[in-house]
C-alpha cells in the first residue's frame, strides 16, 4: 500500500488510507461543526472495508474532538496549537500506517490459507470425490500457487478441485460480479459475468488472468464509485 | 436396493422430482459467503452423476448413499430447477443404481457449461451430512 496524498493543515485532513480509500475530514472553526468524507476507490468486499472504514472513523472523530476543542481555547496563531496540531497529525498518521499493516497481515493470511486449500487438493488420491476423479498433477499445484502469489495480486480468490484435474478459483464480491477460472496444467480458462454480461475465454495466459483481475477489480468499483458511511 | 412402488426404471424424470448427490469434501467446495457450493462440483466431462429420488422419500435415499459407503454432505437439485436454467437432466441407470441418472449441458454435450453450472450452483440446496 503506497501513500499517494496526504494534506493535512489547521481544518482539514484529507489521507489516503489505502490504495483505494481516501478519507477527508474538516472542521470549521467558526461553527466548530465536524464533517467527513470517505471515498472508496476499489473495493473487494464491502464487509472488509466498512470494518476498515469504522476504525477510520474512529481515529478521525479524535482528531475532529480534540481540534474542535483546540480553537475553542486557543489562538490559531499560538505556537502550543500548533504543536498540538502536529502530534495530532503524526498521531492520524500512525494509525494510517497500521491500518495499511492489518489490510496487508489479512491478504497475508488469505493467501497461507489459500496455500494450504491447494496443498490440501495436491494431496487427493484418485477418487477423491467419490465419482471417478483423478488426482492432481503437482505442476498444476505448484502453478496455482505461483498464480496466486503473484505480487500484484493483493485480491485473494476461492479455490475449489475439479474432477477434470484443474483448479477453479472464483472471484465474487456480490451476486452481480463473477470471475472465474479455470487452471490447468497447459492452459487458463476465463468465465466472467458482470450483471447479465457474459464473457468466455478458452485459452489465456497467466498474465492476461492478472490482467482480468484488475480489470474485474475496477469494473467492480465504478459501480460502488461515492459509497459513503 | 428398495424401490419405490410406482417407480419405473428409466422413466422420464419429471419436474417435481429431486436428484441428489454426496459431495466428499464438502468444506473445499463450500462458498461460506453464500451458503451454497462451488460452481466447480458441476464440473465433470463425463456428465454430473445423480441419484434421483425415483418416488422415494428423503429418508430411503439418504440411506442408499449410507448403504453405499458415500461420505460428505449430501446436496440435492430439483429437476424443474435445472431444466429453468437450460440443464439437461437425464435418466441413466446403471449396474449399481436403478436410479442413477446425470446432468448434462443438453441433449449433445455432456459437460456443462460455465454459466450454467453457476446458475446450478445457485439452485442447490443442502440435505445434511452423511455419518
Amino acid at each position: 500500500m503506497e501513500e499517494t496524498n496526504k494534506n493535512i493543515d489547521n481544518t482539514d485532513l484529507s489521507i489516503k488510507v489505502a490504495d483505494n480509500i481516501t478519507v477527508k475530514s474538516s472542521v470549521a472553526i467558526d461553527s466548530g461543526s465536524a464533517t467527513d468524507t470517505y471515498q472508496i476507490d476499489n473495493a473487494d468486499t464491502e464487509i472488509d472495508y466498512v470494518k476498515e472504514l469504522v476504525q477510520v472513523k474512529e481515529k478521525q472523530r479524535i482528531f475532529e474532538e480534540k481540534l474542535g476543542f483546540l480553537t475553542k481555547k486557543q489562538n490559531t496563531t499560538d505556537s502550543f496549537f500548533m504543536d498540538e496540531i502536529e502530534s495530532l497529525k503524526q498521531e492520524v498518521l500512525t494509525s494510517k500506517i497500521n491500518l495499511n499493516k492489518s489490510k496487508i497481515d489479512e491478504i497475508q493470511i488469505l493467501l497461507q490459507e489459500n496455500i494450504k486449500t491447494l496443498t490440501e487438493i495436491g494431496e487427493l488420491e484418485d477418487n477423491w470425490n467419490q465419482y471417478g476423479a483423478s488426482k492432481f498433477e503437482p505442476e498444476l499445484i505448484l502453478k496455482c500457487i505461483r498464480f496466486i502469489s503473484e505480487v500484484d495480486l493483493d485480491y485473494q480468490p476461492e479455490i475449489f478441485p475439479s474432477a477434470r484435474q484443474s483448479v477453479q478459483i472464483e472471484f465474487e464480491p456480490d451476486e452481480n460480479h463473477y470471475l472465474e477460472f479455470e487452471i490447468f496444467i497447459d492452459r487458463i480458462k476465463l468465465y466472467k459475468r458482470i450483471e447479465t454480461t457474459k464473457t468466455f475465454l478458452e485459452n489465456i495466459t497467466e498474465s492476461d488472468a492478472i490482467a482480468e483481475i484488475k480489470k474485474f477489480r475496477k469494473e467492480f468499483t465504478s459501480n460502488r464509485f461515492g459509497i459513503s458511511i | 436396493m428398495q424401490k419405490s412402488k410406482n417407480f419405473e426404471k428409466n422413466s422420464p424424470l419429471i419436474d417435481s422430482e429431486y436428484l441428489y448427490r454426496a459431495v466428499f469434501y464438502g468444506k473445499i467446495f463450500w462458498k461460506k459467503r453464500y451458503s451454497r457450493p462451488s460452481s466447480a462440483i458441476f464440473i465433470d466431462p463425463n456428465g454430473f452423476s445423480v441419484e434421483r429420488d425415483g418416488d422415494r422419500n428423503e429418508d430411503k435415499v439418504i440411506d442408499y448413499f449410507v448403504v453405499n459407503n458415500y461420505r460428505g454432505y449430501l446436496i440435492k437439485l430439483n429437476v424443474g430447477s435445472c431444466r429453468q436454467v437450460n440443464a439437461y437432466p437425464l435418466p441413466k441407470p446403471s449396474r449399481n443404481s436403478d436410479y442413477h441418472s446425470e446432468i448434462h449441458d443438453s441433449e449433445n454435450q455432456m459437460l456443462i457449461s460455465d454459466d450454467k453450472r453457476e446458475e446450478l450452483s445457485k439452485i442447490t440446496e443442502e440435505v445434511g451430512h452423511i455419518k
